[in-house]
């Protein structure tokens, strides 16, 4: 069968335009499996006040350690089980999803801008400014993040502001890093060097010409962040000092069920599915848009 | 020099790059130059003798060590930078690897457009319409404004790099070796273009070239550089056919010729010497082949007028009336 092949699809790359990294990214299957259960678990926390069968903080004292259905002893009203205050698990996974990604987002959209602005200011502007942010980044980078984010917790007790600060307070480093050298190697480029020549400002040759450059990289960062952001979070929850108790959370559960995990070991065990499947899948979906977007990064 | 008067006047420019503990890297040193409205200059030297160094100091992509540069009255580096910013588009630079000049994620219409946007003209259709005919020079399809440039060939992508550069209007185009790059059938397309433009918008050009011969082709005048200076200057005729620096001697030696008697081609002795350690002296006399007399090794000759309008860096250099 002869194939004839037009003109466009020979000068089409294979990388560096939208659509032939879109065929790219779909050709990794196990990219687009982790893509999809991604969004199961976003669309799960998204819809959770629609879906959830019953109010995740309901208390039924007699429906107390229910076992999931398919178990002796369970029931299609409570589909995974009750946990030891009688509350509905399958309801507040929904809503665990819910903080977890909203958490995660949250930190990371914080993290990627304030990280990217700083790491494109030091790298274009050099000077001072970037001296100074090398010696900030170089001592945060001593410092260990879980044990801060404990004390900060401690001191302020379980609330959403002081966690999204704490899991923020380090994170960016990692997006400066990533932008300064970017920005490094692209303030020498040619075409930015005749964008200037043209009479271009510099916060349009920052932003116009050098930024679209450098975002794959941060992308892709800022995706594999994401896992990092929902396990501690979960391991602040686990601890007692992350989302505070009012809000159904991951890590909170998995803490709830710790001590009946023996005679019911459902209530400690799904919600720990869930923080690994997510985790596993966030970081899977983030290794394939890196294949894609930053071959370089590839090991 | 043409009655049309001085466009760009470079006096003394001197560009030291900072090489480790105490030591520069002397990329340009001292250079004075004139350029006339609607004038080629051919600048021609050895890779590393600083040309394109200094064409970058020319359109003020790198700030001069020391020296002066005026455009048209204009002291260009001691005006607000945001001055400096309006009358940029003025003097404007075709880069060596047009692949590199080009951004990788901009469509051929966005970067063409730019200088338009940057001189404020308004509205999608007026900046498309300009666009499309300004690919239209440089002989590109303008339907194919919307593609990237990793679509076109290096040929294809210098035609781009032209247009933008004629979007700003300008009156001075520096162009750094703008076909060394390109395949030999292209090269002589490109050039072309750069002259019915130039031509047509009597434009001003600074040509740079390792290659005296393409430059003789198109340039009124032509300036060599040695090391950072520029070590003759004058008319195309007068530096191809009566050259009075021992080292342009050499240069033309090595241009083959057609239908004539090839002369001996004059080796020089030894390398280029590093920028860091500039011989003292004159500069070139570490591989120069002519008897030297004691100044060579002691004083630096200056560029002195040897013939009408013809200048030479040379103690040995004899103007005409000397000569006969």
């Amino acid at each position: 069968m002869s194939q004839s092949v037009t003109e466009d699809e020979i000068l089409a790359p294979v990388a560096g335009t939208a659509p032939g990294m879109l065929r790219l990214l779909v050709g990794n299957r196990v990219a687009v499996a982790a893509g999809i259960v991604v969004l199961l678990f976003v669309a799960a926390g998204l819809l959770a006040p629609a879906i959830a069968p019953h109010d995740p903080n309901l208390q039924d004292p007699s429906a107390i350690r229910v076992p999931p259905f398919w178990q002796s002893g369970g029931s299609s009203t409570y589909l995974l089980g009750t946990d030891s205050l009688g509350r509905d698990l399958l309801s507040r996974m929904l809503y665990g999803a819910r903080i977890s990604i909203l958490l995660g987002v949250a930190v990371v959209l914080i993290t990627l801008l304030v990280g990217t602005a700083l790491g494109m200011a030091a790298g274009y502007f050099r000077g001072w400014f970037d001296a100074v942010m090398s010696r900030v980044v170089d001592t945060l980078l001593a410092f260990p993040f879980l044990i801060f984010a404990l004390a900060i917790m401690a001191a302020t007790g379980p609330n959403l502001v002081a966690l999204v600060l704490a899991l923020a307070f380090k994170g960016w480093v990692d997006f400066y890093r990533v932008a300064r050298g970017d920005v490094l190697a692209a303030r020498e480029a040619d075409y930015v060097a005749a964008a200037r020549g043209l009479g271009a400002s510099t916060p349009y040759i920052l932003l116009g010409e050098i930024l679209p450059n450098i975002i794959p990289p941060l992308i892709v960062l800022a995706t594999l962040r994401m896992a990092t952001i929902i396990i501690a979070e979960a391991s602040l929850s686990f601890l007692g000092i992350g989302v505070p108790p009012s809000i159904p959370a991951w890590g909170t559960m998995v803490s709830d069920g710790r001590a009946d995990v023996v005679s019911a070991w459902w209530i400690a065990t799904f919600p720990g599915l869930a923080i690994l499947l997510l985790v596993l899948s966030v970081n899977l979906f983030g290794e394939g848009l890196r294949d894609v977007l930053d071959p370089r990064m590839r090991r | 020099m043409s009655s049309d008067g001085v466009l760009l006047t470079a006096a003394h420019v001197t560009k030291h790059f900072p090489a480790g503990k105490r030591r520069v890297l002397r990329a340009v040193d001292d250079v004075s130059l004139e350029i006339a409205r609607g004038e080629t200059l051919g600048l021609v030297g050895e890779s590393g003798c600083g040309k394109t160094t200094l064409g970058k100091l020319l359109c003020l992509l790198e700030e001069p060590t020391r020296g002066e540069i005026w455009l048209d009255g204009t002291d260009l580096l001691h005006i607000p930078p945001n001055e400096l910013r309006e009358l940029r588009p003025r003097l404007q630079m075709i880069f060596q690897d047009p692949f590199a000049s080009l951004n990788p994620h901009k469509t051929i219409e966005q970067i063409v457009g730019l200088p338009l946007r940057i001189k404020s003209l308004r509205g999608k259709a007026r900046i498309r319409e300009r666009v499309h005919e300004l690919l239209g020079m440089v002989g590109l399809d303008p339907s194919q404004s919307g593609r990237f440039p990793h679509q076109f060939s290096g040929g294809q992508r210098q035609r781009i790099g032209i247009a933008r550069a004629l979007a700003c209007e300008p009156e001075l185009i520096i162009a750094d070796e703008p076909v060394a790059s390109l395949d030999v059938s292209i090269q002589a397309q490109i050039l072309q273009v750069l002259r019915d433009l130039q031509a047509r918008f009597h434009l001003a050009a600074i040509f740079i070239s390792h290659d005296i011969s393409v430059v003789s082709h198109v340039s009124q005048r032509i300036a060599v550089m040695y090391l950072g200076r520029v070590v003759e200057l004058g008319p195309a005729q007068d530096v191809i056919y009566d050259p009075k620096h021992p080292y342009t001697r050499a240069l033309l030696s090595a241009v083959p010729r057609v239908g004539e008697a090839q002369p001996e081609a004059t080796l020089l002795p030894g390398d280029i010497p590093s920028p860091i350690a500039v011989p003292r002296g004159c500069r070139f006399h570490t591989r120069c082949y002519l008897e030297q007399v004691t100044e060579c090794g002691t004083g630096e000759p200056g560029l002195r007028e040897v013939a009408n309008g013809h200048f030479a860096a040379c103690h040995l250099a004899r103007s005409k009336a000397a000569e006969s």
